[in-house]
Parts: C-alpha cells; sequence; structure tokens
C-alpha cells in the first residue's frame, strides 16, 4: 500500500531517515556512557564547563550548529583538512558528515538521562562491589550500568526520535540531496517548497504518529517501572 | 535464645565449612592500624593494635571518625594515610609506598543501610560477594565454595529468601543479606558502620542473635562502628573509644569507657548488663 500512496524519493528519504537515526543512536551511546559517567562522578574543575558545552545543542538554533559543523568539516576547517589529507574528501554533503552532526545535536538528549541516572544510584553500590573484590571497571559494568538500565533506554530512544525530527542540522550539513542527504523533515520542507500539500500531509503525518509513539511507549515503561516498586 | 543452642551443632558444623582453610592454619589474627587524614574541619589520627578479639568495637559519639576510620582501613579514604596490617598482610603502608587498591584487601564492608544491588536478586547478591576473590587456598574448589555459601545462607538464617527481589526484604532481612554477601567474599576483616542504626527494637535484637551467632562460629574477626551503648554492651569483646579523631582508651567496655573518662556512660553500661 505505500509504494502507492509514496513515490520512491520519499521512501529513500525515510530509510535514509532511519538508517541515520540508528547510526546516531549507536555512536551517542558509545560517547555519552563514558562521559555521563565521568560528569556524575569526576570532582574535577573541568566538569561545570564540559557540562555546559555537552547541553548547548539543547538552546542553540540548529543552523548555528550547522553552520559551525559546515565550516569544520569544509576545505579549510580543521576537520575537513584532516579527512582531505587523510585521503577520505570532504563530509560535508555526506551521510557521515551527516552523522557526526546529528551525534553532536543529540548529544544531551543521550548525556542526561544517563548522567541523572548514574547519579541517583550514587556512589555506594560501586564502593560496595569494590570492597567485595571487583575493579573498578568490573563494578561499572556489573553494577552501575545495570543500575542505570531505564536511563540507558531513555536515552537511546530519546536520541533515535531526536534524530528522526531534527531539520535544520542536517539541512546546513547535508543539503538536502536526494537518496543521500535527503531525510523525511527536508523531504517535507521540499514538498511544501513546490506546493505539493498531499506528500507533505503524508510525510508529516507519520513523523507526528511515530513521535506520538515514541513518547507514549516510553511513559507506558516509565509507569511500569514506579509500579514494581513497593 | 533456646532456639539458638538446640540449632548450634548444625550451625558449628556449617562454620567450620566456612572459615577458610587458611585462616584456620594461622595463628590468630590481628589487626595493626597507622592512620591519619586531615581535613579543613577534621583530622583523624589513629594508632592502635588490636588482638584477634572476635568483636571489636568502636563506639563514640558522631563525628569523633569512626566511620572515617572504617573506610580508611578498607582503602574507601584516598586521603588517608599510614599504615594497615590485617593479619600479617600489609595493605597499607605509604612509607613504603605499598597501598593495596580497595578490591584487592580482603575486607568486607557492611554500610549502614545495607546498600544491596538492587538489579539482583537476594541469591545474586551474595554470590556477587563469592565472584571475585577465588577461594581462601589452593584447595578451596568449587565445593568448598559451595558449602562456604550453604553454611552462610544457613548461619544467618536467609534460606527462604534467596529467590526474593530484594525491594521486598524487610530491613532486618536487608541487613542480613548485606552481612552473608560481604562475609561470602571470605574477607581477612570484616568491618560493619552502624548496622542496626536503620533498624527498629525488635529488629536490631535478633540481627545482635545472628552476630553473635557468626562470631561464635566462624573465625573472621568483626570491627563494629557504634554509637549506641547497648550494642556496646552485648557485642564488644573489646571496646575501643575514639573521640575527636583519637583514640582515647582500648579494653574492656567498661574499663575503656572510664580510662576515657566517660564514667557516667560506664555506670550505665554496667546497669545494662544487669537489667
Amino acid at each position: 500500500m505505500s509504494d502507492v500512496l509514496l513515490n520512491p524519493q520519499d521512501l529513500a528519504a525515510i530509510r535514509l531517515t532511519l538508517q541515520l537515526a540508528a547510526a546516531t543512536t549507536l555512536v551517542l551511546l558509545c560517547v555519552a556512557l563514558p562521559l555521563a559517567w565521568w560528569l556524575a562522578s569526576s570532582e574535577s574543575r573541568w566538569r561545570t564547563p564540559v557540562s555546559a558545552l555537552v547541553t548547548l545543542p539543547l538552546v542553540l538554533p540548529p543552523t548555528v550548529l550547522g553552520f559551525y559543523l559546515l565550516v569544520l568539516m569544509g576545505p579549510d576547517g580543521p576537520l575537513g583538512r584532516f579527512t582531505q589529507s587523510m585521503g577520505w574528501g570532504l563530509l560535508s554533503f555526506t551521510f557521515t558528515g551527516l552523522l557526526i552532526g546529528s551525534v553532536v545535536y543529540s548529544l544531551p538528549f543521550a548525556v542526561q538521562p544517563l548522567r541523572d541516572a548514574f547519579e541517583a544510584s550514587g556512589r555506594r553500590p560501586l564502593e560496595v562491589a569494590q570492597t567485595l573484590g571487583a575493579t573498578p571497571l568490573q563494578a561499572f559494568i556489573t553494577v552501575a550500568l545495570p543500575l542505570a538500565r531505564p536511563g540507558l533506554l531513555t536515552a537511546a530512544v530519546l536520541s533515535f526520535a531526536h534524530t528522526i525530527g531534527e531539520f535544520g542540522v542536517v539541512l546546513m550539513i547535508g543539503g538536502n540531496i536526494p537518496g543521500r542527504t535527503q531525510v523525511v523533515s527536508t523531504q517535507i520542507y521540499g514538498h511544501v517548497e513546490a506546493m505539493d500539500y498531499g506528500n507533505a500531509h503524508l510525510l508529516a503525518a507519520l513523523l507526528l504518529l511515530f513521535s506520538f509513539v515514541v513518547l507514549f511507549g516510553l511513559s507506558l515503561l516509565g509507569r511500569r517501572r514506579f509500579r514494581v516498586l513497593p | 535464645m533456646n532456639g539458638m543452642t538446640i540449632k548450634g551443632d548444625s550451625r558449628l558444623a556449617a562454620a567450620h565449612a566456612l572459615a577458610p582453610p587458611v585462616l584456620r592454619a594461622e595463628p590468630p589474627a590481628d589487626l595493626e592500624l597507622a592512620l591519619s587524614m586531615v581535613r579543613p574541619d577534621f583530622r583523624l589520627d589513629v594508632e592502635l593494635r588490636l588482638p584477634a578479639a572476635s568483636i571489636s568495637v568502636l563506639f563514640g559519639t558522631s563525628g569523633s571518625g569512626k566511620t572515617t576510620l572504617l573506610r580508611a582501613i578498607a582503602g574507601l579514604e584516598p586521603e588517608a594515610r599510614g599504615r594497615v596490617v590485617v593479619a600479617g598482610v600489609v595493605w597499607q603502608d605509604d612509607p613504603a609506598g605499598v597501598r593495596r587498591p580497595v578490591w584487592q584487601r580482603g575486607v568486607g564492608y557492611v554500610f549502614q543501610e545495607a546498600s544491596l544491588f538492587e538489579h539482583l536478586d537476594v541469591r545474586g547478591n551474595i554470590e556477587y560477594g563469592s565472584r571475585w576473590r577465588k577461594g581462601g587456598g589452593a584447595d578451596a574448589g568449587a565445593e568448598a565454595g559451595r558449602r562456604g555459601f550453604e553454611a552462610l545462607v544457613e548461619i544467618l538464617g536467609i534460606g527462604g529468601l534467596m529467590g526474593r527481589r530484594v525491594d521486598t526484604l524487610s530491613g532486618g532481612e536487608r541487613q542480613r543479606v548485606a552481612i552473608a554477601r560481604a562475609l561470602a567474599a571470605r574477607p581477612a576483616l570484616l568491618l560493619l558502620d552502624e548496622p542496626l542504626a536503620a533498624l527498629d527494637f525488635a529488629r536490631r535484637d535478633e540481627i545482635m542473635g545472628w552476630l553473635e551467632a557468626l562470631r561464635d562460629h566462624t573465625g573472621t574477626p568483626m570491627l563494629y562502628v557504634t554509637h549506641s551503648l547497648e550494642e556496646l554492651a552485648r557485642l564488644a569483646d573489646l571496646a575501643v573509644v575514639m573521640q575527636a579523631g583519637r583514640v582515647t582508651a582500648t579494653g574492656a567496655p567498661e574499663a575503656a569507657l572510664r580510662a576515657a573518662g566517660l564514667a557516667a556512660l560506664a555506670d550505665r553500661l554496667v546497669r545494662l548488663r544487669h537489667a
């Protein structure tokens, strides 16, 4: 049925969006786990500035973020020079470029729930594990991570959903190239620009439905978690 | 108390399985401490040598440094300097550059709140204790480990709780599981930091009974922190009185209190014993 309703370009945009969101979520969990752990447990004086820096994408207009990333990845930017010297070419207007942008853009959505979870369980369970003979790394894997599981789930879902919904950064870095960097949100913009309201409606409704289902599911999970507690 | 004497024999047998063979072969373990630590608002300065009394009670008002000393012994206070020797094994000797990290000290630690791992059931919590440190001696294989585990469960009376989620346990049950978990790691020294503070009167009495059973049936020396005269009276083989970060007296409970200039407390202790 979707073949009838959605044209191939829309389908390609949906596929790319899902790929981007999945890849972003994976990379983000790898980056955000140690970062959130450090923010939750470190007593370094760098903690506060780093915390502010991580939160920055939450308040910055996506165009500002996209602009700086574009400059960074461009032929004269430090990252652009590096990738060129390695023979990888430029990252702007590529999937990898989009991925980097999405990771930065959704960073606070992954870090904050994890940090909250780590802070909520506190230092005590790790001290207990260490007095029982576990090294700090073993204690982290067998105690801190399982205790932070609700935060881990929230971080993954929010990263995924937020990446699906991004627009400004993707437009700045990716340039809305069909099949390569055109995602659902930018495709909607394209449809509207072309006065093709029918297809815009369809994709917009899809995104709306998806976002609702995700948030609804998250709060259901949250409710079940609280209900188990005495 | 009758129930305890009747069950005494099986507990004793169980306890023998529990005590690591290496510990039993050695002369009684003793504890040698010389620790100091300076904080802006507090100074800890302790020199102490304790015989292998089964239960030594660190007694003092809150803020006297009992908990800090216990944490320093376990290696949980990085700023604490000095020397810690337990049963002839040097855990820390800063002048000589020796400092075992927490996880390489053979310590068991029972915190004020049971601090059970909420993601594991009772069995999982106790097994976590025997997961990382392998055996007490070369002969201590899986079989010895299993017997030790069963003995522990028996002594602390937690056999019926094994499959339970820890958030369904009562305060007294939680603390018993925490004690079993600490002992499952076969510590050379068990540290208990006001383990009864969060419990009501009846639970306290009950746990003290379990601790006495442990004292009688395992060889593990205990260092027990409290500010409760009642616990001092009932549990202490040896009292260590702490005031303002220093040890002011050591000895039999009543004598130690008098030596520390706490005659009124000593009188109350005597009355408690006769009550």
